[in-house]
Parts: C-alpha cells; sequence; structure tokens
C-alpha cells in the first residue's frame, strides 16, 4: 500500500481548514470528520488551551476543538466536506501531477 | 484517464470500439513481434528479467527499488498488460470480439505446473482473430483451444462472476500507441500473476478499472456478504455504523461487491469524477 500513496503520478492535495470560521466542530450538524468516505478528519482537543492548564472540555465552547488533516494520502478528491460544511472552513486545493508520457516514454 | 484512454480517447471507454478486436490490429501487432524476434531478445523477456530483479531489490537494495519498477511499467505497457472490468464491461466486449475460445491459464501453468485440460475447469477466454493461429503457439496453448458461441461465454461469465473472480482484459502488442485486445481472464488474488505482482510488488502490469465502489450507507444493512469477494482488501467492516467500508484508494473497480449486494447499496461511479482518483491507475 505504500507504493500507491507516495506514487508520484498522484495530484498533490493541500487541505485548509481555517479555525476561525470552524470554531464548534463537536456540535457540528455536517460534521466533516463523520462524513469522509475516507477518514481523512480528526477532532482533536485545542493543544494550545490543553497545554496551559486542564480545563474540563465543553462540546459548545468555541476554540475548545478543532478540526485537522492528518491522513491526507487518503484523500480522493469527493469534496463531500467542501460542499456539507456550514461555515465554509475548508478549503482543498489539487495540484495535478505532470503529464507521465512527456517524462518517462521520452527515454 | 488511463493510458489507453489517452492516447486514443473519443469519450467511451476505450477497450468498448470495435477496433481495438480487429483483424488489421493483429496483423500489425504479429509484424512487430516477429521483427523484435529476429533482431535481438525479445521484450517479453525483458520484462520477466526486471520483475524478478525487483522482486530482488525490494529485499536486497530497497533504494533503487522504485526506478526499476517504473522501468517495468513503462515497459509493461508496450507489451503485455491489463486493466480490470466489470461484468457488463465483459459482456459487452464478448459482443464485440469473435471468435472467443477457452484456453489453459499461463499463470497458472507458470506457478504451479498447474494445466487445465477440462474445459469447465478453465477460466480463460481468448478473443480475437489470433486465437485462429493457435497451434503455431503450442508452448502457449499447451491445452488447445475450444471455440464456443457467445451465449455460452456469457452464461460461463455469470458463473465465473458468481465463484467471485475478478475479470480482466488482457492486450498483447502495441503499435502506434494502439493496443490489441486479445485476452478476458477471470481470476483470483491466488493464481493471477499480474494481480499480486501489482498487489505485493506495485508493478502496474495491470491497470485498474474505469469505475470505483461507492457505498449509500442508507441501503446498507450490515450483511457484509460483499466483503468476502473483494480480492484488493478495499472493503472492511465498519464497526460504528455496523455497515461496509469502502477505501477507495485500494479499489480497483472490478464490481464484485455490486453483484453480491442485494440492496442495491453499492454502485459504481466513474473514476474521473473524483478529483485525485482520476490519475491513480
Amino acid at each position: 500500500m505504500a507504493i500507491t500513496l507516495s506514487d508520484p503520478a498522484l495530484p498533490k492535495v493541500k487541505i485548509r481548514i481555517s479555525t476561525d470560521k470552524c470554531k464548534t466542530p463537536m456540535a457540528c450538524p455536517t460534521p466533516c470528520f463523520r462524513l469522509c468516505p475516507q477518514g481523512v478528519f480528526i477532532v482533536a482537543p485545542n493543544p494550545i488551551k490543553v497545554a496551559k492548564k486542564w480545563t474540563p472540555i465543553d462540546n459548545k465552547n468555541p476554540g475548545d476543538y478543532m478540526v485537522i488533516a492528518p491522513m491526507i494520502p487518503k484523500c480522493i478528491g469527493c469534496m463531500i466536506c467542501v460542499e456539507n460544511c456550514p461555515s465554509g472552513a475548508i478549503k482543498i486545493k489539487f495540484k495535478p501531477p505532470k503529464p507521465e508520457s512527456e517524462g518517462e516514454t521520452g527515454t | 484517464m488511463c493510458e489507453f484512454c489517452f492516447a486514443h480517447g473519443t469519450g467511451k471507454y476505450w477497450f468498448k470500439e470495435a477496433r481495438f478486436y480487429a483483424r488489421e490490429m493483429y496483423h500489425r501487432v504479429r509484424a512487430d513481434r516477429e521483427h523484435r524476434r529476429k533482431h535481438g531478445p525479445g521484450l517479453e523477456g525483458q520484462v520477466a528479467g526486471l520483475a524478478l530483479q525487483a522482486m530482488e531489490t525490494k529485499n536486497l537494495k530497497p533504494e533503487k527499488y522504485p526506478e526499476i519498477v517504473r522501468q517495468i511499467n513503462r515497459l509493461t505497457r508496450d507489451i503485455h498488460s491489463g486493466q480490470v472490468i466489470t461484468l457488463d464491461d465483459a459482456l459487452t466486449m464478448i459482443e464485440l470480439a469473435s471468435p472467443i475460445a477457452f484456453i489453459a491459464c499461463d499463470c497458472r501453468r507458470q506457478r504451479y505446473g498447474y494445466i487445465e485440460r477440462d474445459r469447465s475447469r478453465m477460466t480463460c477466454l481468448g478473443l480475437g482473430i489470433g486465437m485462429f493461429r493457435y497451434e503455431q503457439l503450442p508452448a502457449r496453448y499447451v491445452a488447445g483451444a475450444e471455440f464456443v458461441s457467445d451465449k455460452e461465454a456469457k452464461k460461463w461469465l455469470q458463473n465465473w462472476n458468481k465463484k467471485g473472480l475478478v475479470h480482466t482484459l488482457m492486450t498483447f502488442g502495441l503499435r502506434n500507441g494502439a493496443p490489441y485486445i486479445g485476452g478476458l481472464c477471470n481470476c483470483s488474488y491466488a493464481d493471477c500473476l499480474s494481480i499480486s505482482w501489482r498487489l505485493d510488488y506495485g508493478i502496474k502490469q495491470l491497470l485498474k478499472g474505469e469505475r470505483v465502489a461507492t457505498l449509500e450507507p442508507e441501503k446498507c444493512v450490515g450483511c457484509f456478504s460483499c466483503i468476502v469477494r473483494c480480492q484488493f482488501g478495499a472493503l472492511t467492516a465498519d464497526v460504528r455504523q455496523e455497515k461496509v467500508h469502502i477505501d477507495m484508494t485500494k479499489c480497483f473497480g472490478c464490481g464484485l461487491c455490486e453483484t453480491a449486494c442485494k440492496h442495491d447499496a453499492i454502485k459504481l461511479v466513474d473514476r474521473r469524477n473524483f478529483e485525485v482518483l482520476k490519475y491513480d491507475w
């Protein structure tokens, strides 16, 4: 499986989630981390808040949780997360790979 | 788009065009092969040598491994490659090509030294005009070739699909960028060399299919009858929802899970609808 993931023929994916727009992910009606068919996203407690001192984490308290996208190689580009995000916090960019036929069959 | 679609894309799936099975194409490929036989070692030998080399380097020199795999991928595309297809595509292929013949599997002969003499055990079909000359290659067609009608071949294809065999088309030779489709294999991971090379070593002799399986979660009951049939390890059980989970990066689009599902929960969607998967072959 590692061979397919590090394949240079696949496009590069960049996922950006703005914490300003997405503040209460645990209270979201259509959460991306549950809708994503590939399981790219993760909901984690905000490390900055947790690191200072222990505070009881509330689902509806803004800024306690944040969504991150660590499993980017799993992304297939179905855009379900972008369509369903109520606050429009997710932005995805695809960088298409160089045409394979030029580089490889030239030799 | 896969390489073949890209080279001669007319908007449809490339293997649904009759010209890839045509007599003219066969003669061109055959002339090319004879030219190669006269001048130096054949390219088929090179592929086999490189594949063996790749398996050694994977253990001994892992840093050289990607380069060797890239070389093989380039060569197999020109000589002998394949693609996973669905049952419906296989049925339309049989309508396009004539004649159709039952032949003994070459992979099983190479792996286990097993040659099927009985037609009920054969799972490979030879397509196209090249099958009339099977006597010229006695080493390849050891058990000969048995010609069948379209109806019978279709019945057998549906039978193999019930058993859970993956349908793959095989191309032989390439001239001016156009391949000649000469085989329709129905096989599994245990027997097929190209499936196991692809999964274990990343050798792209077998390309992924044109479609991907997607799940409609509302319809899935959680019977998990589809999981057993996946040869590529793309289906797993989702315990949270008691439904099946499809990993689309591993899916080859063979459609075996779709035919197993009694509730129409799994549907095959064109690979080109997804931004990343349309480059993944």
